[in-house]
C-alpha cells in the first residue's frame, strides 16, 4: 500500500521535474541568447561609440555645440524679454524682416555703405566745411542727386514718425518693449566667456598622486635647468643654497628623472636620510613644493 | 601545465583572471588567483557608508562568485615572492610555481605610521573610511555628532582615489545640512598639497566650490602628530588645528608581500614600465592597479584601463611577441558633490582634467568638471556595472586610451 503511494508520489514528482526541466532549459536557452547578444553587441557598440565620438567631435571642433549652448542662452533671453504674443508677432513679421535684410544687402546698397564707411575711414582728407563751403558743394551734380534722394528718404521718415505719434496716443508698446529687452539682455552671462586658451599639454605626469606643472608656476624646463637658475629661484624664495640644501635638490632631480614623479616629503626624507624636521629646518615653508620649484621639476599635485 | 599566477583578487586581479582564462584556458594554461580572504569589497561604495546611503552588504561579494569557474582561487596568506626562482611561497609552506606572475596586490592604509593617530581617540573621535570597519565606525559617530569642528586630513600623497577627500567633504556638508545642524558644524580640510585644487583648469572651474559651501582649507598642512587626548592635529611647520571629529586619510603603502620579498621601493610600490606594465627587472612579472609605483591614480578605473593593455601584453609575452606600450595613464572618476549631484573627470599622464562632455562630444550624457544629476545617477549605476560587466572582464564601449574628443582644451 505504502509503496504504491510512494510510487505514485514519485511519479508525480518526476512529472513535475519533467515540466521544470523543460522550463529550466527554456531559461538556460534564453540566458545563452542574452549572453550571445551581449557578445554580439559589444564590438558593435564599441564601433558605434568610436564612430559617434569621431563625428560628434567634428561638430564640437567646428563649434556646433558651443553655438548651440549660446543659442540656448539667446532663446532664454527672448523668452524672458518677450511675451508669447510678441514672439508670435515677431514670427509673422519674419518675412518682412528678411525682405528688409535682403534689400539692405543688395550689392548696390552694400556698395554705398562700403563707400560711405570708406569716406568715414579717410575722414582726415575731408576739410572742415562751413556754410559757404556747403553752398559751393551743392554745385556738384552728384551731391545734388544725393540730396534729392536724402530728401525723399526724409519724407518717408517724417510720415512714419507721424504714424508712430498717432499710435502712441492710444498705447506705448515700443518704449515698454525696449525697457523689457534691455533688462533681459543685461550684462552677458559668464558662461559665454571663452575658456582661457593658455593651458596646453602638461609635459609630464598630470595624473593623481603624480605631479603637474601649473600654468601659474614660474618653472624652468627640467631639461633646461641649470645650477645658476636654481640659485636664482632659491634667492627669490629667500632660501640660501648650501651643501645640505643642494643634497636635497639633487636627490629631488634624480628622483624625478628616474620615476617621473616629484618627491613628496616622505620620499625626500627616505632619499636624503634626513628627518622630516630637518627638511623643514632647511626649507621652512612647504618643503616639497619649494624643493620642486628650485629643482625645476613639477610641483607635487593632486589630480584636479 | 603552464600557469599564470595572479596575486590579489581585487579589481585588477579579478578582471585579469576573467579575461586571461577566456583567452588561454583552451591552450592549456591554468589561471590561479591567490588572496587571503573571500571578501571582495566594492571600494567606491565606502564613500556612501558613513552617510547611511549604502549598507555593508551593498558593498561586498564573495570573490569566488566574481571569478570565472575555470579560474582557480586559492585562499591563503602569501609569504614571499621569489621572482628569480619563479616561485611564490604561501604562509602554510606551499610553493606555487608560475610562468607569468601578475601582481595585483593593491595598497593599504598605514594609520600607525602617523604619530599618535592610532592612540587615544582612534575609532572614537578619529576615523578612517578606507576600510569597511572604519567607514561603519564613522557612520555611527556621525549619527551621534550634533555639532563642532569636523576636520578631514590627508596625511600624504599618494592615496587611493585622490578625489575621495573632496567627495567626503561635499557629502558631509550636505549630510549636516539635511540633518539641520549645518550651522553648528565647522568643516575644515587639512591637506599636504597647496590647496584643494592643484590643476589650473580644475582650480578655475571649481576653485570657489569649497568656500561656497563654507568649507575652509588648510593648505601645505603636513601632519606631524595627532594628539588624541587634546584632539589636536599638529603640522611640521608648527601650525595646529583642533577637532571634535577627525576623518583621516592615512599614509598609504604597498602590500607587505612586496616589501617582504624585497622587490618594491621604500613604500612597498612595485616598479613597472609605465606604458607596458612589465617589470624592468623580471620580464615575466607584470603589475597593475594600486600596487605599482606609476604616477597614475590609485583607482579602479586605472586598473580597468590597464587591464586592457595588460591582457594584450601577457598574450604577446606568452607567444613571444613584442609588448605593446599602450598604457597612457588614463583615469576617470565621478566626484560626488552632494545634494544629488556629481562631477566627472577624465585625464591621463599628460593631460589634466578638462571641461567638456563625456563620452560623446557635445552630447554626454556626462558633464566633465561640472556638476550634474546625470553624473550622480552614473555613479550610482556604476555599482551594477562594476559587479556585472567590469569585473567579468566584459568590454565596455569605451576606449582605454584617453581621447581629447569632446573636451574643451
Amino acid at each position: 500500500m505504502t509503496t504504491t503511494l510512494q510510487n505514485r508520489d514519485l511519479a508525480a514528482v518526476m512529472a513535475r521535474l519533467d515540466a521544470m526541466d523543460a522550463r529550466l532549459s527554456a531559461i538556460v536557452a534564453r540566458q545563452e541568447k542574452t549572453d550571445e547578444l551581449f557578445a554580439e553587441m559589444t564590438p558593435i557598440l564599441r564601433d558605434v561609440m568610436a564612430t559617434a565620438t569621431a563625428k560628434l567631435d567634428g561638430l564640437e571642433k567646428k563649434g556646433w555645440f558651443a553655438f548651440g549652448r549660446e543659442l540656448a542662452g539667446v532663446a532664454e533671453r527672448v523668452v524672458e524679454g518677450f511675451d508669447p504674443r510678441e514672439v508670435h508677432e515677431l514670427g509673422d513679421a519674419v518675412v518682412s524682416i528678411l525682405r528688409t535684410v535682403r534689400a539692405l544687402t543688395q550689392p548696390r546698397v552694400l556698395e554705398v555703405a562700403a563707400d560711405a564707411s570708406e569716406v568715414i575711414e579717410n575722414g582726415e582728407n575731408a576739410a572742415p566745411l562751413g556754410l559757404i563751403g556747403m553752398v559751393r558743394a551743392t554745385s556738384d551734380e552728384d551731391v545734388q542727386k544725393g540730396m534729392a534722394v536724402i530728401m525723399e528718404i526724409m519724407r518717408h521718415v517724417g510720415r512714419a514718425a507721424k504714424a508712430v505719434q498717432a499710435e502712441r496716443g492710444a498705447r506705448d508698446p515700443m518704449a515698454a518693449r525696449k525697457e523689457k529687452l534691455a533688462a533681459a539682455l543685461g550684462p552677458r552671462r559668464k558662461r559665454s566667456e571663452a575658456p582661457p586658451a593658455t593651458v596646453g599639454k602638461a609635459p609630464v605626469a598630470a595624473a593623481c598622486g603624480g605631479v603637474s606643472r601649473g600654468a601659474d608656476e614660474p618653472l624652468v624646463d627640467p631639461k633646461a635647468w641649470t645650477k645658476e637658475a636654481a640659485a636664482e629661484i632659491a634667492a627669490s624664495l629667500g632660501v640660501p643654497l648650501d651643501g645640505a640644501r643642494w643634497a636635497v635638490i639633487d636627490f629631488a632631480r634624480s628622483e624625478f628623472e628616474t620615476t617621473g614623479t616629484s618627491p613628496n616629503i616622505r620620499r625626500l626624507t627616505q632619499g636624503t636620510k634626513l628627518a622630516t624636521k630637518d627638511i623643514y629646518a632647511l626649507f621652512p615653508k612647504a618643503p616639497a613644493r619649494t624643493v620642486a620649484r628650485i629643482a625645476g621639476i613639477p610641483k607635487p599635485a593632486g589630480c584636479i | 601545465m603552464k600557469r599564470i599566477l595572479i596575486l590579489g583578487g581585487g579589481t585588477g586581479g579579478t578582471i585579469m583572471a576573467n579575461r586571461l582564462v577566456r583567452e588561454l584556458a583552451e591552450d592549456g594554461w591554468r589561471v590561479t588567483v591567490v588572496d587571503r580572504d573571500d571578501v571582495h569589497l566594492y571600494q567606491p561604495g565606502l564613500l556612501f557608508l558613513p552617510f547611511g546611503e549604502y549598507r555593508a552588504e551593498d558593498v561586498v561579494r564573495r570573490r569566488k562568485h566574481l571569478l570565472d569557474p575555470r579560474v582557480e582561487l586559492r585562499l591563503a596568506e602569501i609569504d614571499v615572492v621569489d621572482p628569480s626562482a619563479n616561485v611564490v611561497a604561501l604562509a602554510g609552506g606551499e610553493r606555487l610555481g608560475y610562468d607569468v606572475l601578475i601582481l595585483a596586490t593593491g595598497s593599504r592604509i598605514l594609520p600607525e605610521q602617523t604619530q599618535g593617530l592610532t592612540g587615544e581617540g582612534w575609532k572614537t573621535s578619529a576615523f578612517d573610511f578606507y576600510t569597511l570597519e572604519g567607514a561603519l565606525a564613522l557612520r555611527d559617530a556621525l549619527e551621534r555628532f550634533d555639532g563642532g569642528r569636523f576636520v578631514l586630513n590627508v596625511v600624504e600623497m599618494p592615496i587611493k582615489c585622490p578625489v575621495a577627500p573632496l567627495e567626503l567633504l561635499f557629502l558631509a556638508e550636505a549630510y549636516f545640512a539635511k540633518r539641520g545642524i549645518r550651522d553648528k558644524v565647522e568643516i575644515t580640510y587639512a591637506t599636504p598639497l597647496e590647496g584643494a585644487f592643484t590643476k589650473p583648469r580644475a582650480s578655475a572651474a571649481l576653485g570657489g566650490m569649497l568656500s561656497a559651501r563654507g568649507i575652509s582649507v588648510l593648505g601645505d598642512f603636513s601632519v606631524a602628530e595627532v594628539d588624541g587626548a587634546r584632539k589636536v592635529l599638529k603640522a611640521y611647520d608648527g601650525r595646529e588645528t583642533d577637532y571634535d571629529l577627525l576623518v583621516t586619510i592615512p599614509l598609504h603603502g604597498g602590500s607587505q608581500v612586496v616589501s617582504r620579498s624585497g622587490i618594491g621601493d621604500a613604500n612597498g610600490w612595485f616598479d613597472v614600465d609605465r606604458h607596458t606594465l612589465q617589470s624592468p627587472r623580471f620580464p615575466n612579472v607584470f603589475a597593475l592597479g594600486d600596487a605599482t609605483s606609476l604616477p597614475a591614480s590609485k583607482a579602479g578605473a586605472v586598473a580597468h584601463f590597464q587591464s586592457e593593455v595588460l591582457v594584450e601584453n601577457v598574450l604577446r609575452f606568452v607567444s613571444g611577441r613584442e609588448l605593446q606600450p599602450a598604457f597612457d595613464g588614463h583615469a576617470n572618476c565621478f566626484i560626488e558633490t552632494g545634494y544629488g549631484k556629481a562631477m566627472l573627470i577624465d585625464f591621463n599622464y599628460e593631460t589634466e582634467p578638462l571641461p567638456g562632455r563625456f563620452p560623446l562630444p557635445g552630447v554626454g550624457p556626462f558633464t566633465l568638471l561640472e556638476e550634474s544629476a546625470t553624473n550622480h545617477w552614473g555613479k550610482l549605476a556604476f555599482r551594477w556595472v562594476y559587479w556585472n560587466v567590469l569585473l567579468a572582464g566584459k568590454d565596455l564601449p569605451l576606449d582605454h586610451r584617453m581621447l581629447l574628443a569632446g573636451k574643451w582644451a
